[in-house]
């Protein structure tokens, strides 16, 4: 196997998001990210929260506890891993501060970004605060007069059953089983408290908004506790496994390369020489391209979804909402943002023109070049030809200050003439444009990562769902957002689609496209690739406009943000990542 | 733990970006997510300030703030805040952790009292 050494850790990150989903998702659901709730612990008319710590607390101890008696784990060697030092004064001093900050905002650090995410906006101050707070005191722990404080009544790693002198065998165990007595013991007590002040209750406090309080969210709470506390030791151990992995030396990488190729790890290659030919002797400017190239791919990808969106909603029928209409000249502007952006990249700016003097049918960047100067005439007579006639005036008295104003209705007429054929037109351009985004990347071979036939395909889709979240975030009809929104989840899941195949086929090929796959599949970019690009840009999307319609719920801006977010994202890391 | 690490990230901490922190700027990316999700399916996605009846939004806002100030000071004390020092370590039975949980508790029922017409 060529397959590199795993970096575990960056699998960790992508772990860490699915855990920090369900966490925000379950504390949402269980009511905390709602400061009435959070606060009313401390008057005694809901003590969900109380229970719920507690219960938390003694699932994840008893788990380790049993966990530990029958050997599957070392109930000390997780604590000292996961639990941090015991620093007595000013762990119970911040223990107040942060119960006086408690009951002030509303929140508890966690659950404040909760609330930001559902947008209470205390829970965003909350947030400023907390940060602003631990920028203040990193200033200030080190400094003398705090530094003592801050490491006062250092315990090193402290626990209960050394506290109370127990044998540190059976300690554990006994400490456990007298948590659990008192947990329950505090249950009931904090049961009869909320029984007791029930009479009285806050009209405002609200019932766990979940349809099934109590065990379920429990167990949930305790569930992802304990997969945190699991999850907790996973970067670390790794970590250390690959650290222990030995540097190799240049003359005995090189001998490696040829005796024993299945025996190169990503790591030796990115560092000295590479198989891909990421070597300063082969290819010498690794990398060239900078933030425009992906601002340019992104902006031209959706233009293209746009395009293709306007000739499918104009193919739908006559009566179209105001913005649909305005949004057909989206995509040369677009196209013309982007290649502002490309024309920065470009060293010799005023050569440009040259791409025009000769056609080179084998570059796509001479395709890609006459693509985009098709783009504007196909889109502008469309969108010009699909214009009410009030506002096709409006569009002639505006170009004709600039004396265009009867080259405008020449171009509107000759558009409605030829409306159903230029539908098709404008719909063939926007899918090789978005086509071409991807084959530019693909075409320089000489990066493994881009030497995929997937990568047209696969920004073509990519552009299609960006494009159409672009439509979302403006005013469409409700029919007009329906149809988008089909058409974003068809191009996600052709999207995934595509991803899959680009990925296997890398992975499958030479040692090359392993490795340059490994990148993203087990390399430095998985964090960022799966996180941001498949959960952020893909998944969550995808749900989100599944659930809107099952659940019939207000479409929500989120979406269509995350979407481009992801989509600009996936062009980044292409980029970026295939100049590793 | 969450937010204790955060400030590590910004470039005037002088902590270097650890592996921990980086976990938990994705795991914080992920708490977005999911609190988005279950708010926005649960129809409860609404841009509102939370308050009690007799406090107006700007007192709510600057509590939330000043309270939030505090308990960023005091995560980093503490080396952890509620989840990651409460939970993990109460869990893990350290005595740190049990003390910490122990003057939260007071600390917050110490000024209850004072702070009761923000929230009934």
């Amino acid at each position: 196997m060529t397959f590199p050494v795993l970096p575990a850790h960056e699998l960790g990150l992508v772990v860490a998001v699915v855990i920090g989903f369900g966490f925000g998702f379950v504390l949402e659901r269980a009511g905390f990210g709602r400061a009435p709730k959070l606060a009313a612990q401390f008057y005694g008319t809901d003590m969900t929260v109380f229970k719920v710590m507690f219960s938390a607390i003694v699932t994840a101890m008893l788990g380790l506890v049993l966990a530990s008696t029958v050997g599957l784990a070392d109930f000390k060697a997780v604590a000292d891993h996961a639990a941090s030092a015991t620093f007595l004064l000013p762990m119970v001093a911040g223990g107040f501060l942060l119960g006086a900050g408690f009951i002030m905002s509303g929140y508890c650090p966690g659950t404040s970004f909760v609330a930001m995410a559902s947008g209470k906006l205390d829970g965003l101050y909350t947030v400023l605060g907390v940060i602003a707070g631990q920028v203040a005191w990193s200033e200030l722990e080190w400094r003398p007069g705090f530094a003592w404080f801050h490491n006062a009544g250092n315990f090193g790693n402290y626990y209960l059953w050394e506290l109370f002198h127990l044998p540190a065998k059976a300690g554990p165990v006994i400490v456990a089983l007298a948590v659990t007595a008192m947990a329950v013991g505090c249950f009931l007590g904090a049961e009869k408290l909320e029984k007791v002040l029930a009479g009285r209750a806050d009209p405002v406090a609200m019932a766990t908004p979940a349809g099934r309080p109590g065990r379920l969210v429990f167990a949930g709470f305790a569930a992802v506790v304990l997969v945190g506390v699991a999850g907790l030791a996973l970067p670390r151990s790794t970590q250390a496994r690959i650290r222990e992995a030995p540097a190799i030396g240049q003359l005995d990488l090189a001998r490696r390369v040829f005796d024993e190729p299945w025996r190169l790890r990503v790591g030796d290659s990115m560092n000295e020489i590479d198989v891909a030919r990421h070597s300063l002797m082969i290819d010498p400017l690794l990398h060239i391209w900078g933030w425009e190239i992906p601002v340019y791919l992104f902006l031209g990808g959706m233009a293209a979804g746009v395009m293709i969106l306007t000739s499918l909603l104009m193919m739908r029928k006559d009566d179209r909402s105001p913005a649909v209409r305005w949004l057909a000249f989206a995509a040369p502007a677009l196209v013309s943002v982007g290649m502002g952006a490309l024309l920065l990249d470009l060293s010799f700016k005023l050569h440009a023109w040259r791409f025009y003097l000769a056609f080179r049918w084998t570059s796509p960047m001479s395709w890609g070049a006459w693509i985009l100067v098709v783009v504007y005439p196909v889109s502008l007579a469309l969108a010009l030809a699909g214009l009410g006639d009030q506002q096709v005036e409006r569009v002639a008295a505006f170009m004709g200050r600039f004396g265009l104003g009867a080259p405008t209705r020449a171009l509107v007429a000759f558009g409605r003439q030829r409306f159903a054929g230029l539908l098709w037109v404008n719909l063939g351009v926007g899918a090789a444009l978005g086509v071409y985004t991807g084959i530019l990347l693909s075409t320089l071979g000489a990066r493994a990562l881009w030497n995929s036939a997937m990568l047209g395909p696969l920004f073509l889709a990519s552009g299609l769902s960006t494009g159409a979240a672009f439509l979302m975030l403006f005013r469409l009809s409700e029919d007009e957002r329906h149809f988008v929104t089909r058409w974003d989840k068809l191009a996600i899941g052709l999207e995934v689609a595509a991803l899959l195949l680009f990925l296997a086929g890398l992975a499958t090929s030479g040692a090359a496209s392993k490795d340059a796959a490994a990148l993203l599949l087990v390399g430095p970019w998985t964090a960022s690739f799966w996180s941001l690009v498949v959960i952020a840009g893909l998944a969550v999307p995808l749900l989100l406009e599944t659930l809107e319609s099952r659940l019939q719920l207000r479409a929500t801006v989120v979406t269509p943000l995350l979407v481009l977010a992801g989509g600009f994202a996936l062009r980044w890391i292409m980029v970026a990542a295939g100049q590793a | 733990v969450v937010p204790g690490h955060v400030a590590d990230t910004a470039p005037l901490a002088r902590a270097a970006a650890s592996d921990h922190v980086s976990w938990l700027v994705f795991e914080i990316l992920g708490v977005l997510l999911g609190g988005f999700v279950a708010a926005y399916t649960s129809g409860r996605l609404k841009t509102e300030v939370l308050k009690g009846p007799r406090i107006g939004t700007g007192a709510r806002v600057a509590l939330a703030l000043s309270g939030g100030l505090l308990m960023g000071i005091a995560a980093k004390m503490t080396r952890g805040c509620t989840s990651g020092q409460a939970l993990s370590g109460g869990a893990l039975l350290s005595v740190g952790s049990w003390a910490f949980m122990f003057s939260v508790f007071g600390g917050g029922y110490a000024l209850a009292w004072f702070m009761r017409r923000e929230w009934r």
